[in-house]
């Protein structure tokens, strides 16, 4: 095993690699940038180094300064966390070149599988189903069109390239096709440097249900049972669990068997997720694999009990699984919500900022991978996310009810948070149904408002606060630098370029 | 005790009456509350309310206002006269200016001194936690500065593009 190694991320993911590593006696190497000198995941490392300033090039995403890093600290290995350059084929190489251990999937298995037209034809090649459409970009306009006619619309353009909605669109008709496909490809080039485009069917209500997969460097491959992960926003996924309400004992095995034959096809090594799109009647299709460890993963340790980063780790030590797929145990039930520094009553309008009070909720069957404290300063440069609160328990229901329990346990105070969002999420009628497809949000969420039968409670605790709490009395605030606040300036701006 | 507090958009009046030991009545609208509180450490609140589940509340005092954390719900309630203060102060708020939402930092800038905007125009592009904001002219008129560079980091109220109204008034 390692003795030490070096993770290439920050925030709550790195600070739950790093709680692992410390049960495994490996000690730890955190990187950082100047704003993130009083970062959570600096204070638990066994040491720390400065990349330097805070724009992500300059520090997160400096593949040279991290493996310097490494080198300088006598790390033997690099976590990349998700995000940054986790999927970066060319950070795992120069990780490889520079003499350590890069601990995820080799940089060849990467490229192919970032290349969505090259994973498509891989799958197939595999036996893998993949959704009708093209196995190679065009952007040909005849060709597009005749490929048009044969996949049938409504259909989907889709970046090459890329992901997370940048340069996909949805096509309904024949003369819509053109002009859509010059949008597509220019997003894709600005967004990704590539302007690749294919098509594919577009299909109508689908869950987003993915597998994760464990692959030694010897050859065995498992799966870990899938994750229901359809309740999303812009594309980003905030609310997941497992069991997914939609599978039944012979879907889950056809589909966990498509999963490993996905991560056969490919050459998988270590943790990884093959996503897939489920329609109504049962029928499934690869949509992509994740090359890395995922944020929902919690839920995934919760149901087997299996401790997915120290399975990481023995995998880039070439240590071979020590289970095989009959040995991989399923209990209970787990839900994962994100808590991000966002808005919801605003868009999901990111909210940086300090946190002026935190208690972390805590209890039976409650877990909170976390990246923040009271005091701290969320920065604007990186991705909003502040921890993941997870619940198990016994049943579906129970996991809901803890769920609802332990979101009103968590107290995050000076930023806004989704907290009460997601508590009406999970206990809104489909939701406790089962009926969650990708466009949950859109459908049921677009005009959510907080609920205003809490207001006067909240009016008399302000007036309690000023009465019992005079030392800390709002009054104070009249002297110090008036910042407006967002809603204060909200005026003429919008999403997007 | 008399307050008057904002929640969001909605004010409300609150009359407050302290008693003997922590106890209180109080009134919003058509909605009273009686009971006993404590602070049991910083930040924490304890309500036994009368006939009613007991209230526990964390606070935290910002320069903007009270954060309030009750039944699992934040809000931040603010002093309503005081918050008109201020906003008259600053001449009606940010909303007639472009300054971003939140914290920011510039990755795109398109307007120049002496440019004429009409309403709506793209002036900024701000980027915050990997989100991208387009900052556009709160009316029409022309150019008369421009504050900010790309790569500079921008706050609410930072004025990053001084516009002169057009005569006409075309501002809706």
């Amino acid at each position: 095993m390692f003795e030490k190694i070096l993770i290439a991320n920050r925030g709550e993911i790195a600070v739950r690699i790093m709680r692992t590593a410390r049960e495994m006696g490996v000690r730890t190497v955190a990187v950082y940038s100047t704003v993130d000198a009083q970062a959570l995941h600096v204070l638990t490392a066994d040491e720390a180094v400065c990349l330097g300033d805070p724009e992500p090039a300059q520090s997160y995403l400096h593949s040279e300064k991290i493996i310097a890093a490494a080198k300088q600290t006598g790390a033997k290995a690099v976590h990349p966390g998700y995000g940054f350059l986790a999927e970066n084929p060319a950070f795992a190489q120069a990780v490889v070149d520079a003499g350590l251990t890069f601990i995820g999937p080799p940089a060849s298995v990467m490229a192919q599988l970032g290349d969505k037209t090259q994973a498509r034809r891989l799958m197939q090649s595999g036996g893998v189903p993949i959704i009708p459409g093209m196995t190679s970009a065009d952007d040909d306009p005849a060709r597009l069109a005749e490929a048009a006619e044969e996949i049938g619309y409504p259909l989907l353009i889709k970046a090459a390239a890329g992901g997370g909605g940048k340069g996909m669109r949805v096509v309904q008709a024949p003369g819509e096709l053109a002009a859509a496909a010059k949008q597509a490809a220019s997003e894709a080039k600005s967004a990704f440097g590539d302007g690749a485009i294919y098509l594919e069917k577009f299909l109508a209500k689908p869950r987003h249900v993915e597998f994760q997969i464990l692959a030694d460097a010897h050859g065995n491959v498992v799966h870990l049972y899938e994750r229901e992960c359809s309740i999303q926003r812009r594309h980003q996924k905030i609310v997941e669990e497992t069991p997914s309400p939609a599978l039944d004992d012979a879907l889950r095995a056809r589909m966990g068997e498509a999963a490993v034959a996905a991560a056969k096809a490919a050459g998988y090594v270590n943790a990884g997720t093959v996503e897939f799109l489920l329609n109504g009647d049962g029928e499934f299709y690869f949509l992509e694999v994740n090359t890395r460890l995922q944020v929902e993963h919690p839920i995934t340790e919760a149901i087997t009990g299996l401790d997915l980063v120290r399975q990481q780790l023995h995998i880039a030590a070439g240590e071979p699984l020590s289970f095989t797929q009959d040995d991989i145990p399923r209990r209970g039930h787990a839900i994962e919500c994100r808590i991000y520094a966002e808005d919801p009553e605003n868009n999901f309008l990111p909210s940086p900022g300090k946190i002026l009070f935190h208690r972390e909720p805590t209890g039976p069957g409650v877990r909170l991978d976390n990246g923040v404290y009271t005091g701290f300063e969320v920065p604007v440069q990186y991705d909003p996310i502040l921890g993941k609160l997870v619940t198990w328990a016994e049943d579906r229901p129970a996991a809901i009810a803890r769920m609802t329990r332990a979101l009103s346990e968590c107290v995050i105070l000076g930023v806004k948070t989704p907290i009460e969002y997601l508590r009406a999420v999970i206990n809104a009628p489909a939701f406790v149904a089962g009926e969650t497809y990708t466009d949950f949000l859109a459908e049921h969420f677009a005009d959510w408002r907080p609920d205003v039968d809490a207001d006067n409670a909240a009016r008399l605790a302000y007036a309690l606060h000023e009465t019992l709490a005079p030392a800390a009395a709002i009054t104070t605030g009249e002297t110090r630098r008036e910042a407006p606040s967002p809603w204060q300036t909200l005026g003429h701006w919008h999403l997007g370029k | 005790m008399q307050y008057k507090l904002k929640i969001g958009e909605s004010i409300a009046d609150l009359e407050f009456t302290p008693e003997e030991k922590g106890r209180f009545t109080a009134r919003v609208g058509e909605e009273t509350f009686a009971g006993q509180a404590h602070a049991p450490q910083p930040h924490r609140l304890h309500v036994q309310l009368d006939g009613a589940p007991a209230l526990d509340v964390y606070t935290a005092p910002s320069a903007e206002g009270l954060w309030v954390w009750t039944q699992g719900r934040a809000r931040l309630v603010q002093d309503a006269e005081r918050t008109e203060r201020r906003t008259s102060r600053r001449g009606g708020g940010g909303a007639k200016e472009v300054t971003p939402p939140t914290p920011a930092t510039v990755v795109a800038l398109t307007a120049e001194v002496g440019q004429r905007v009409a309403k709506g125009d793209a002036l900024v592009v701000v980027s915050a936690m990997k989100m991208e904001f387009t900052l556009t002219a709160p009316y029409a008129g022309e150019v008369t500065a421009v504050n900010t560079k790309v790569g500079e980091k921008a706050n609410p109220g930072d004025i990053l593009v001084e516009i002169a109204p057009a005569e006409e008034q075309s501002d809706g």
